[in-house]
């Protein structure tokens, strides 16, 4: 049986989804800082990155030297057909487990 | 644009590096120099520094925790296991960690006193260049003395560049210390030149060394001296009363001088003291003196000895040769004439040291022995492991694991028992040893270090041979293991015993060697005698005192002498004689002694006749003993024209050859001479019975003439048990290590059999079901040991044969190895072993063939 993926690596797996080709470290932990509006560490934005490679949801592919980076490269992340997959069934999931909620504070308890 | 400037310090980057996978390494570091140059751009650049520390730190536990978290878990099951399973077979667990904790304690104390013996002298801090001077003709086989004349140590420090300083020392002999009631002879103390304490590294808690030598009557104390004269008040300024004469100003406590040291002391009176007494200090024949040299960092000891040739050749009457003996090699490696303070044994550090090394790799061997032997019913575990998923890599992770985990669990309680067992140790050794593991990393890294080699020994058998197992195999054959590993075991079996072997023939070679030495006949009669020393007003008295100790018929004879007959010490090489040649350099010792030292000690004259009573005339006589007389090569001595010590006479006697040292060394050459000035010993033959009375009536006799001075006595046979006290410690301590030897060999031999009487059990079954009786079975079993054995002692015995005979070697009176300590020993190692297996053997062939039978 197939796990879910974590929260965390759902909301990397979307932030690479929406960087289209210019998902790398420093652009996917801004993004996710500002759609969690929650302080992420490198560390925090890796791990999971890992995994996801491992489960073959994102490829990654290194550019070329930059000056503004000390001379390093960028690891730049694309989702894969795989991993668009994976989302829509997350998506699926979501919309079924969230059905009906609405922000309304009349409605919490 | 400031993107040329780094604005991340590489040590930051490094950290990072640590902790990421390989992979994202150059992208995570781009990453972060990306991200600080874009804060210090927008907040300055001291912010994104701090920043960037953080965002480091904060990203640490995620990485930690992703690569920790399984290796943690898969740790948890591998402790699991081995705790099971040491759980499962209490028995060979007990003996395996009971074989190597007893291993490791009994070789670390002996490593320990190893290493003190070693750490002699070592304590100073100018260790490595400190010299002292001895002197000898440069014909190796002539003796070389410990001492020097005065007069080399001001040329030295003058005329040769290399030296730094220059100390002379003298040893004071007893003296009398009093202060109000206490008043004890304190035998301990130096005269040494102010620089002394700039040469070597003897602290003072109280004064300072350089001005506490100024006045001539001033002295320097240790603590414990200073403890028991004063107490805890403060002794600095304070008087003490030397020798019933002369008050002393005590102006400084030193440190009490530490154990490893070579130079003994309580106290230092200043060297101009002997200077002032009008003593020629520039005196190229007058060797009374010690001289110890400081030289400049980094200057050789052989430029010196050079110089020493010009210099001898020039000045020195006596063309005496002189050199520089450095500081390390006093304790352990040098057997010179007149030499003072403590030494060592440098063969008994090497015994001690193979001994050490020998039982460690007795209960390393053992501990694979087991691990191996055990191993083949481990094949079974293996493959049902491998079967349901386990790695090979698992199965070595687990086997080694477990190796480690008992080698490093014996190393623990080893260290525990060793610390318990010091005080043991000391009483046994009369040696205070310490566990001071802070300052040496060495011994520390030692002990890791077997541990880690025993563990990785032990475990790699079943780790890379067991591991390797199809597990069908492993399954369904589960004996082949251990018949594979057989011969291997047999090996280690062997290697062990023939160790054994070697300290059980160790052992009995010294206890004969100390058997012959108690009871060899030394020429004198040594019992019942007791030396008093004379000091003082004695020497004046000792004809009243003897006339009124004759009363007491208890007191058989009495005599005064310089010397007992067992530490005759002083000597020259310039004696002459009637017919010397030049090439005669004959070294001789010299003891002055009265009339009745003959009879005293019941010696035997070979020609001529001994000093007669109060006949002064004989002063300038000369009785020689027979090694004299063959050294000098003279026919017929008696008559002859001698001289000696400033005196000239002749030969009226020769006695018969008398040991006047310890049996390590020959009889040489002796002068015996007459002069009431040098003896001050009185030694005295008394009564076997009622010795106490004897002792009271010369107490009381002794307080009559000489009321100021405390009555000391000694016995002669205690004294001369005394000089082999270092062999009868090592006898002692030998015994200890030998027991436990063999106990641990005992163990493994205890662990393997039954091992392995229980793989034949269905084999011992069959055999009893077809009619095998008790004892064949037993025979059977055995029958494999008792070869071992045999082989064993084909190695050992040849090889403690070596060993003993250079430990021999030490004594030129010794025994000849009996061959019937090799077969006892032999024997000896035999019964034990076979007592150890047959138990197994017994119970084995007892057991009633049903039970084997359906064993499994």
């Amino acid at each position: 049986m197939k796990k879910y993926l974590s929260r965390p690596e759902e909301i990397i797996l979307l932030a690479v989804w929406r960087l289209k080709d210019n998902a790398y470290g420093v652009t996917i932990k801004k993004k996710v800082e500002k759609m969690t509006e929650k302080y992420w560490s490198i560390g925090a934005v890796y791990v999971p990155l890992e995994r996801l490679e491992k489960k073959g949801f994102v490829r990654s592919c290194l550019s070329k030297p930059k000056s503004e980076r000390g001379g390093r490269r960028k690891r730049l992340f694309t989702i894969t057909s795989a991993g668009i997959y994976e989302l829509n069934k997350i998506h699926k999931v979501n919309e079924v487990i969230w059905q009906g909620y609405s922000t309304d504070k009349k409605e919490t308890w | 644009m400031p993107d040329k400037k780094p604005s991340l310090s590489p040590f930051l980057l490094k950290t990072l590096q640590i902790v990421v996978s390989k992979r994202y390494r150059e992208a995570i570091s781009g990453d972060l120099i990306e991200m600080v140059r874009g804060i210090s751009r927008k907040k300055g650049t001291a912010y994104a520094k701090w920043w960037a520390v953080f965002i480091i730190l904060t990203s640490f536990p995620r990485f930690l925790s992703h690569s920790f978290r399984w290796s943690l878990e898969m740790f948890k099951s591998i402790l699991k296991l081995t705790l099971r399973h040491l759980k499962r077979h209490k028995g060979f667990s007990f003996i395996n960690i009971a074989g190597l904790t007893i291993g490791i304690t009994a070789s670390l104390l002996m490593f320990l006193w190893v290493q003190d013996e070693l750490s002699f002298d070592g304590f100073h801090a100018n260790e490595k260049n400190i010299y002292r001077v001895i002197c000898g003709k440069s014909n190796p086989s002539s003796p070389q003395g410990a001492v020097s004349p005065p007069v080399l140590a001001k040329r030295m420090k003058s005329d040769f560049p290399e030296v730094v300083e220059t100390a002379r020392l003298y040893h004071s002999g007893g003296i009398l210390f009093s202060r109000g009631e206490a008043s004890f002879f304190e035998n301990n103390g130096l005269l040494v030149d102010p620089s002394f304490f700039r040469i070597f590294t003897f602290p003072f808690t109280l004064g300072d060394p350089e001005t506490a030598f100024q006045e001539s009557r001033s002295i320097a104390v240790s603590e414990k001296l200073a403890f028991k004269y004063f107490g805890q008040t403060n002794p600095l300024n304070k008087t003490i009363t030397l020798d019933t004469r002369a008050d002393f100003k005590i102006t400084g406590v030193f440190k009490n001088v530490p154990q490893n040291s070579h130079l003994r002391f309580d106290y230092v009176l200043p060297f101009s003291l002997l200077e002032r007494s009008g003593r020629d200090m520039n005196s190229w024949t007058d060797v009374s003196y010690y001289t110890y040299v400081l030289l400049r960092e980094g200057a050789s000891h052989a430029a010196v000895d050079k110089k020493f040739e010009i210099l001898g050749s020039q000045e020195d009457p006596q063309k005496e040769g002189y050199y520089l003996q450095p500081l390390k090699n006093i304790y352990l490696r040098s057997d010179l004439l007149f030499d003072i303070g403590r030494h060592g044994n440098r063969v008994y550090v090497t015994i001690f040291f193979a001994a050490a090394l020998f039982i460690l790799v007795i209960a390393c061997i053992n501990f694979m022995n087991l691990a191996t032997a055990r191993s083949g019913r481990r094949a079974k575990e293996v493959g049902m492991r491998k079967a349901v998923g386990a790695t090979r890599g698992n199965l070595v992770t687990q086997f080694y694991f477990e190796a480690f985990f008992l080698s490093f669990l014996a190393l623990f309680l080893a260290l525990l028992l060793v610390h318990f067992l010091i005080p043991v140790f000391y009483s046994l050794s009369g040696k205070q040893l310490s566990l001071g593991f802070l300052n040496n990393p060495f011994l520390l890294l030692t002990l890791a270090g077997t541990a880690l080699i025993t563990g990785v020994l032990s475990g790699s058998y079943p780790a890379l041979f067991l591991s390797s197992f199809q597990p069908q195999v492993a399954l369904k054959n589960m004996f082949n293991a251990g018949i594979k590993g057989a011969r291997f075991r047999k090996i280690l079996v062997i290697l062990q015993f023939s160790l054994t072997i070697i300290l059980i023939t160790g052992t009995m070679v010294i206890y004969k060697q100390l058997d012959f030495m108690r009871n060899k006949d030394l020429g004198f009669n040594k019992d019942h005698i007791i030396s008093i020393s004379m000091r003082g007003e004695f020497l004046n008295s000792f004809s009243a005192i003897k006339n009124a100790v004759q009363q007491n018929p208890n007191i058989l004879n009495i005599s005064a002498a310089s010397n007992m007959p067992l530490h005759i010490g002083s000597g020259t090489s310039h004696a002459d004689w009637e017919g010397k040649t030049e090439d005669d350099v004959i070294q001789m010792q010299i003891a002055w002694v009265d009339a009745d030292y003959l009879d005293t000690f019941e010696m035997k004259m070979v020609e001529g006749r001994f000093f007669k009573t109060g006949d002064t005339v004989d002063q300038n006589c000369f009785v020689l003993n027979e090694a004299a007389v063959k050294a000098m090569g003279m026919d017929s001595p008696l008559g002859k024209r001698f001289s000696a010590f400033g005196k000239d006479g002749h030969i009226i006697g020769v006695i018969k050859n008398f040991h006047y040292k310890s049996l390590h060394s020959k009889i040489e050459p002796l002068i015996l001479n007459t002069d009431p000035r040098m003896q001050d010993l009185a030694c005295i033959r008394i009564n076997a019975k009622n010795i106490p009375g004897t002792l009271r009536f010369l107490e009381k006799t002794w307080k009559e003439y000489a009321p100021d001075y405390p009555f000391e006595y000694a016995f002669l046979d205690d004294e001369v048990d005394a000089l082999y006290r270092a062999e009868q410690r090592l006898g002692k301590v030998f015994n200890v290590f030998t027991f436990l030897a063999v106990f641990i060999a005992c163990l493994g031999l205890f662990g393997l059999s039954s091992f392995m009487s229980e793989q034949r059990t269905k084999e011992v079954g069959i055999r009893k079901v077809l009619g095998a009786g008790m004892f064949s079975i037993v025979r059977l079993l055995n029958s494999e040991f008792i070869l071992l054995i045999g082989i064993s002692s084909l190695f050992a015995c040849p090889a403690s044969y070596v060993v003993m005979t250079v430990w021999l070697q030490h004594f030129s009176y010794r025994i000849q190895i009996p061959v019937w300590i090799f077969l006892v020993s032999a024997g000896l190692a035999l019964g034990i072993a076979l007592l150890t297996v047959s138990q197994q053997s017994l119970k084995a062939a007892m057991s009633r063939p049903v039970d084997s039978i359906r064993y499994e």
